[in-house]
């Protein structure tokens, strides 16, 4: 089991920094800073959390809080519908303005980061333009909706009672798009070695489209739930929409402190002034 | 003394014998089947609503139950079967007519292309003759386009590859286009589509039409497939509701069943290799006190569709004990593969966590 982790931004730094501090400097110009925030989610909230410890030393950034779900301590996330006694005094404890969640953002990889036995492709909705793999047996979209909707739906669950347990402005943060360079995946496969030398990196394009239908969930939950959808800073996405390399961590599925650096930027720049 | 026909014909010829002193689960309407289906045998199976427990049924008695789209193994049963992945051989959705079966085989192959052939509504594609094929249509042009070539392409390849058609007659009232005559499986507007009085008509098929329509495709797939057998039923399940509004439903049935069952009976009699197995009768030959059909007096229920099950493995495979339990599915490749992703994500992910530069 993994040692628990609960970190406050403020008093513990994570990451060894490659080139986060001159996006939060530029926050410094902005001004307009919001109050203290709270952030719950899963890994991908660690390039926040890396890109927030680096600040440049005297910078203004926000006061944040980190809270990862895949801290044991945190299991189950829910009790009795709502969330669970320890998640709600985290809440209590952070005294938070603004909450953000960064939950779930990897199960569309699941599904599709490597060449699955069975090689599929299909047409996403919202740009059937897009090639398709015709070789592959090529799915029904709703299908794939159906089959992502019922990995995400833990994750949507504690987002609905994370709406409901905090008053005010809730924003929800995107995952990162895929990396589009197989090679990066090879030459950092960390736990998935094995795996993909047996089955391979499955294509760019397939990625990326299993993160859209993915995004799209999520972007429904939202509208629904009454949380602002957070998309990725355009300028992390190259022209494809996948990640651009500034932001990819050594590893397959993670963005880095840079990557991090510019999310929290357009975070700041979203929330404006009216968190404080 | 001089005797009469009856003196010598079998029990099954008499009533009393065959049916009313048989127990019930022990009637076997069926006979004599004209050929007989060996294991490897690659079984096709299309048709109406009853249809769909042929498949689940030729499963359970280890027969060769072709399958020409398969589930992909991401999806769930659940999930598959909403697709219509695994209810009949192919993702055909319900076939009621024979005039339907004949434009499917026709389409298949290009020789006829309906003009209304799509309906679009919200973003949204509807498949005019799969209107239910997937939950909430398919969700772009490209996507059915493509999906119907390859549903095309796999009912090619199972025309030319199967041994036994078996083909389960639902309906004879249709709804068809005034253009070009394509019957549609539900009226334009039930599920998809906007019915329109000057492009869609109504049409009740007469038993000659049926059965004409039945040699038609019947010689069509011979076309293709010379040897190969067919096996007509006729669904059990009455009408869930008629469009001719001076008769009642019940005796729209009736008079809807019958049709197709005189039908199949002309074919069956008329064309080699051509069988009609007595499912209709097991269902609604009331023998059984009625327990055949659930509440809702229209539903099959499990013992009826297992008496036919009996009734069937019997007629077409001489098995006459109860067939083995089947054995717990193995995890396939998909599975295991789907699995370790999980696993390795999750550690992945709790990695990242822990360590993130």
């Amino acid at each position: 089991m993994l040692p628990p982790r609960l970190c406050n931004a403020q008093t513990r730094v994570f990451c060894a920094g490659r080139q986060s501090g001159y996006i939060l400097k530029a926050e410094q110009q902005a001004g307009a800073m919001p109050g203290r925030i709270f952030v719950m989610g899963h890994s991908h909230a660690c390039a926040l959390e890396a890109a927030h410890d680096r600040r440049v030393p005297g910078a203004q950034v926000p006061e944040m809080r980190f809270v990862l779900l895949n801290d044991s301590r945190f299991e189950p996330p829910m009790a009795g519908g709502g969330l669970s006694p320890a998640l709600l005094g985290e809440l209590r404890a952070a005294a938070a303005e603004v909450h953000v969640s960064m939950l779930g953002g990897n199960d569309h990889s699941i599904i599709g980061m490597l060449n699955h036995p069975r090689r599929f492709d299909f047409v996403l909705p919202e740009a059937p333009e897009l090639p398709v793999d015709e070789a592959c047996e090529i799915l029904p979209a709703g299908l794939l909706l159906g089959e992502l909707a019922r990995r995400v739906a833990p994750h949507l669950a504690v987002l609905a009672a994370y709406r409901a347990a905090v008053p005010g402005r809730l924003v929800h943060i995107e995952s990162p798009p895929p990396v589009p360079s197989a090679e990066h995946i090879r030459t950092y496969p960390g736990i998935f070695r094995d795996m993909i030398a047996a089955y391979g990196v499955s294509p760019a394009l397939l990625r990326y489209k299993l993160w859209r239908l993915h995004s799209a969930l999520y972007r429904e939950a939202c509208a629904r739930l009454g949380v602002a959808f957070l998309g990725v800073p355009m300028e992390m996405q190259d022209a494809q929409g996948m990640m651009v390399e500034a932001g990819w961590n050594p590893d397959p599925t993670h963005g880095n402190p840079v990557y991090g650096a510019h999310v929290l930027k357009k975070l700041v720049a979203s929330l404006g002034g009216a968190a404080r | 003394m001089s005797g009469n026909p009856y003196q010598n014909l079998p029990n099954h010829a008499f009533w009393r014998r065959a049916v009313a002193q048989v127990a019930p689960g022990a009637v076997d309407p069926a006979v004599q089947a004209p050929f007989m289906i060996a294991p490897g045998d690659a079984v096709f199976t299309a048709g109406s609503c009853f249809a769909q427990h042929i498949g689940p049924m030729l499963r359970a008695i280890q027969f060769n139950f072709l399958v020409a789209e398969t589930a992909h193994p991401l999806a769930s049963a659940e999930l598959a079967r909403s697709f219509n992945y695994d209810v009949f051989s192919a993702r055909t959705g319900n076939i009621y007519t024979a005039r339907q079966l004949l434009q499917l085989f026709h389409r298949a192959y290009g020789n006829f292309s309906p003009a209304e052939d799509v309906w679009e509504a919200d973003g949204r594609f509807i498949d005019p003759f799969r209107p239910q094929i997937q939950p909430g249509g398919f969700l772009s042009r490209r996507e059915f386009e493509i999906d119907r070539a390859r549903h095309f392409a796999a009912l090619r390849r199972a025309f030319e590859t199967l041994d036994v058609f078996v083909f389960t007659l639902g309906l004879t009232e249709s709804w068809r286009s005034r253009a070009d005559g394509a019957v549609f499986p539900l009226c334009p507007g039930v599920s998809g589509g906007t019915f329109d009085a000057a492009r869609h008509e109504f049409h009740n098929f007469t038993v000659a039409e049926v059965a004409e329509d039945l040699r038609g495709f019947i010689d069509a797939l011979r076309g293709v497939n010379h040897g190969c057998r067919v096996i007509l039923t006729v669904s059990p399940v009455p009408l869930v509701a008629t469009a001719r509004v001076d008769t009642h439903v019940l005796a729209a049935t009736i008079y809807s069943k019958s049709v197709l069952r005189v039908a199949a009976e002309m074919v069956a009699q008329g064309v080699a290799g051509v069988a009609y197995f007595p499912s209709y009768e097991i269902i609604t030959g009331r023998f059984d006190g009625g327990t055949y059909f659930a509440e809702d007096r229209r539903s099959v229920t499990g013992a009826g569709v297992a008496h036919v099950m009996r009734v069937f493995a019997r007629c077409y495979a001489n098995i006459v004990a109860a067939p083995p339990p089947a054995a717990p599915p193995r995890e396939t490749r998909s599975e295991a593969y789907m699995h370790q992703m999980e696993d390795l994500m999750r550690v992945h992910c709790e990695e990242v966590a822990l360590d993130p530069g």
